[in-house]
């Protein structure tokens, strides 16, 4: 497995496309072609992935002895279904940017460091290399959301540099803590160790809890959520579809692989709590979107609702909800990936994100308005969707656990349907409004590019679970064997 | 024969010695050279050239003693060891990146008075006595007001340089107090006299009131609060590339000398001594970043963030030798970084039609006509993300290592810490604002003056040497145990 080219294809070809100066239709072009270079290399990955491992090295580089890090690199069954999605959500937004001046060779260089970085903070087995590439991610997300983003923009970005990056520091100092106690950061190293626990308030506890708010932050649980709404309704369309497909799963991503392997004794003290707040996330989250007026706000809300299932999966520890919450991973990065694609592509021709500057899209491009309705469904948790998938399995998973949340999660469900059926209803039926009446809305090729293959995918994602989840089932098992 | 004080040792040489002084040897014919080239009014760049041959002489026969044992020279006032070597090289590397950017300076004795402050600075870590820390201090110190001067007709380095020198006046005098009283206390101004006095009884209330002269002194000549007064006009009148070089490599040289006094001497042993400099750390982390959250001018304000680099440095120096490996990592990815910064001031002050960078504010970055500056803002950009300490790039390093030292110690320091780095993000992410979010209202260049750089040939062969230089510096330093032997030194 080619583990170093799965992030440095990106880095390097988006340092490449930074000199693309004002040629921007060349630069989008180039894109394609270091996204197949790219593709050569995840492809390699997918095919030579060995579903029967956890955590195994399959590259290392002694780069700071004096901080006991070395650049671990491995793939298994936690990183591998957010490695694919990362790569299939930045393809087709290359293909989305195709005659866009305004997406210029900057912004997809920015946009081939941010994959670099989200895939080498996927791929790194070793604290301090995860860390470092967690936190490079801001940098091209800021600039990002601040120079291609819509009017507020400077302060959304600044808010989620600065939400972000507190969290992060607590992550840091619970880093540096591991690092001097037991000289070592590697994750298969730190795990063979079995961690003792003291806990919650104690060393190891605290160790934890500063891993947990980090990812709390990111994913983001209530009561963390506030930058989310902003940053995904300011960034341009790409960001929040990276936002959402990728950025915001590396913090179940990160709960699963730091918290939940390394501390299973105090995962288990903050299960409780965890299930809790992600319940009021759920209802929450469901209850501000469906009064948000803002098309992307209320997608944004919803992000918050179902990034509250994944914890709640996370938190049940047996199989059937963690394999559930990665599934969901996947499925929700999909839906709402196409969600932001296609009310961006929208956005493009129409600029207003108001709900009731819409309506009666499926009388003016009935195609696009399928595609909306099919995320949308895909989102709600239609079965046949991948959506229902993982949402049955996290529910299934908790109602073992704890039957008082699955209850809620239930009741999360129904909420989805309220608030999405009501958005659709007044956004792609009923009579024409005045915005969607004046504007051409007449998709590009490049755009059904864009869009066709993740409806495609979701559903076969929801019509035949088993091809992921084989690949991911014994990571799952391995987790939940520690419970 | 009888030759008295000659025959003392103080002039005794053996070839050891000798061969271990030839950096300086090499710092004293550049500056034979370069008073020659000032004598004869040549142009900069001969200054350059003499310069970097004679940096690079002096950084190379630094890094081959590397590992090899210590070596007392002129009877013992200066012993080089391994962290005299390592800081002498990084202070080598922050002075390459100052030659990149000089340019345009009103007087042409800058390069043979930065040869004397270099000479000063590397000297100060090898000092073991209290008399040789004061002249090596004096001979960094002195060059720099004159400097600090140089604009004395523009931009008021006239008051700049005369504040500095009266406050480092008043500072030397505190020094040499606390040496006075800690000579009277203990009846040495050696360190190790001083330790074993010191770890023989408990202190009196005159060593205590020595130390925190001393400390005192100190904080002076690393401005922190609040006797920082005079870092934000120099920062902002000195020529910009000779500000950067004095600030960065100043703090490196006074700070390793200081943890190693501190060490030494055993100060440890003092609790309130401790409480003291924690006590200033934390004025100098709040007011340095408080007081940068409100400035205008850029350059005012990186001195101000500086305050608050030299507190968080100053919050370690408690915790003892382990920190040093930190310390020198930090000190120098800020001064890497604010020798990038301040060049990248110049040049974009330049290009938006400034007269000089002194007043150049965060609005004014609006003037810099979108596109052409392409270069500055980007390493403006690194820098600033170096300082505020965001990884990949190396500033999150230093702070890496300064936390890292610390944290299980003592949560409190850490948090100070930690607290001014968030702070600090407010005003670092402010610059970028006007410089990529914000449509720049100029097309053209209005430029009254030459952007840097102006001899881009000689300045690139002296960037790449830099450039190799660092990582070099850092591949040795982080190799296993690298940063070791700089902490033998102390034991």
């Amino acid at each position: 497995m080619n583990l170093l080219g799965l992030f440095l294809i990106p880095f390097v070809s988006g340092v490449i496309l930074f000199f693309f100066g004002k040629k921007w239709k060349t630069a989008q072009w180039a894109n394609i072609v270091f996204h197949a270079f790219w593709g050569v290399a995840v492809y390699q990955c997918w095919a030579n992935f060995d579903p029967s491992q956890m955590g195994e090295v399959y590259w290392s580089w002694d780069w700071f002895p004096m901080l006991n890090s070395k650049l671990a690199l491995g793939l298994d069954g936690l990183s591998l279904p957010l490695v694919v999605l990362n790569y299939i959500l930045s393809l087709l937004l290359a293909f989305y940017a195709l005659g866009k001046e305004k997406l210029s060779p900057s912004y997809l260089a920015l946009f081939s460091i941010l994959n670099a970085a989200s895939i080498g903070t996927l791929i790194s087995l070793d604290a301090f290399a995860f860390y470092i590439f967690w936190e490079f991610m801001l940098i091209p997300m800021y600039f990002l959301i601040g120079k291609w983003g819509s009017k507020n923009r400077v302060y959304a970005a600044l808010k989620f540099f600065a939400f972000t990056m507190a969290g992060s520091l607590l992550m840091l100092l619970a880093i540096i803590a591991l690092s001097k106690t037991y000289g070592t950061l590697s994750w298969i190293e730190l795990k063979n160790l079995n961690l003792p626990y003291d806990g919650l308030t104690g060393f190891h506890g605290l160790i934890f809890l500063g891993f947990l708010i980090a990812f709390a932050v990111k994913i983001p649980l209530w009561p963390l959520h506030t930058w989310l709404p902003d940053a995904h309704t300011e960034a341009p369309t790409g960001a929040s579809v990276i936002l959402a497909g990728v950025l915001l799963k590396l913090g179940v991503y990160g709960i699963a692989r730091w918290c939940l392997s390394l501390f299973p004794l105090a995962s288990s003290d903050v299960a409780i709590p965890m299930m809790t707040l992600a319940s009021v996330g759920i209802v929450g989250g469901s209850f501000a979107a469906w009064k948000q007026v803002d098309i992307k706000r209320m997608i944004a809300y919803s992000s918050v609702a179902h990034l509250g299932f994944m914890v709640l999966g996370l938190f049940a520890f047996n199989v059937e909800a963690l394999s559930g919450a990665m599934f969901q991973n996947l499925a929700h990065g999909l839906s709402t990936g196409a969600l932001f694609l296609i009310f961006g592509i929208i956005y493009d021709r129409t600029h207003t994100r108001k709900i009731e500057d819409y309506g009666g899209l499926a009388s003016k491009n009935g195609l696009l308005a399928t595609a909306f309705v099919f995320s949308a469904m895909a989102s709600i948790g239609l079965p046949g969707l991948p959506g229902f998938i993982g949402e049955f399995l996290i529910l299934s998973g908790t109602f073992m656990s704890n039957k008082i949340f699955a209850f809620v999660g239930l009741s999360g469900i129904l909420l989805g349907a309220v608030y999405m059926l009501g958005m659709l209803r007044k956004v792609v039926f009923g009579p024409m409004g005045p915005t969607v009446k004046s504007h051409e809305i007449v998709l590009e090729w490049n755009e059904w590019v864009a869009i066709v293959p993740l409806l495609v995918l979701m559903l076969v994602l929801g019509m035949s679970p088993q091809f992921l989840l084989s690949k991911v089932m014994f990571s799952m098992e391995w987790i939940s064997a520690l419970y | 024969m009888n030759f008295g004080f000659f025959d003392s040792g103080v002039f005794h040489f053996d070839l050891v010695e000798l061969r271990a002084l030839f950096p300086y040897l090499a710092l004293c014919v550049g500056m034979l050279f370069t008073t020659i080239a000032s004598a004869k009014s040549l142009p900069v760049f001969v200054h350059k050239i003499i310069l970097t041959l004679t940096l690079a002489a002096f950084a190379i026969s630094m890094a081959m003693g590397l590992g090899s044992a210590e070596v007392e020279v002129f009877g013992g006032s200066l012993v080089l060891d391994e962290s005299l070597r390592w800081v002498s090289i990084g202070i080598a590397t922050l002075a390459f990146l100052a030659l990149i950017s000089v340019y345009d300076l009103d007087h042409s004795e800058w390069s043979t008075l930065m040869l004397v402050s270099i000479t000063g600075m590397t000297m100060l870590p090898g000092a073991r006595n209290w008399i040789s820390f004061f002249v090596f201090l004096e001979t960094m110190a002195i060059p720099a007001y004159v400097m600090a001067a140089f604009r004395q007709n523009r931009d008021g380095g006239y008051e700049a340089g005369i504040k500095y020198l009266l406050l480092g006046a008043f500072a030397s005098a505190l020094l040499l107090m606390g040496m006075t009283l800690i000579f009277g206390a203990t009846g040495s101004f050696d360190y190790k006299t001083i330790r074993e006095v010191l770890e023989f009884g408990l202190p009196s209330n005159l060593v205590i009131a020595a130390v925190i002269l001393l400390v005192v002194a100190a904080s002076f000549k690393v401005a922190m609060a609040p006797l920082h007064m005079w870092a934000a006009d120099i920062y902002q009148s000195a020529p910009s590339s000779l500000a950067a070089f004095m600030a960065g490599a100043g703090k490196l040289s006074v700070f390793t000398a200081i943890v190693l006094a501190w060490n030494r001497c055993g100060f440890f042993n003092l609790s309130f001594i401790s409480t003291f400099v924690t006590a200033l750390a934390i004025l100098s982390i709040l007011l340095g970043n408080l007081m940068a959250l409100n400035q205008k001018s850029l350059r005012r304000m990186l001195a101000y963030s500086s305050v608050a680099s030299a507190g968080y440095v100053a919050m370690v120096i408690p915790f003892g030798e382990a920190a040093l490996p930190g310390i020198f990592v930090y000190l120098m990815t800020y001064g890497v970084a604010l020798s990038v910064a301040f060049a990248s001031i110049e040049s974009l002050s330049a290009k938006a039609g400034h007269a000089s960078s002194s007043n150049f504010s965060i609005t004014d970055l609006s003037l810099v006509p979108f596109g052409k500056a392409k270069v500055e803002t980007f390493f403006l950009t690194l820098a600033l993300f170096s300082m505020a300490g965001i990884p990949p790039l190396p500033g999150f390093l230093g702070k890496y290592l300064l936390i890292s030292d610390i944290w299980t110690a003592s949560p409190m320091a850490t948090f100070w810490i930690i607290l001014g780095s968030m702070m600090g993000l407010a005003y670092y992410l402010r610059i970028l604002v006007p410089l990529y979010f914000e449509k720049s209202q100029v097309s053209g260049i209005i430029s009254t003056r030459a952007p840097l750089p102006r001899t881009v040939l000689g300045s690139a062969g002296v960037g790449i040497f830099t450039l190799f230089l660092l990582v070099w510096i850092f591949a040795k330093f982080f190799s296993a145990g690298g940063a070791e032997t700089m902490l033998s030194a102390v034991r």
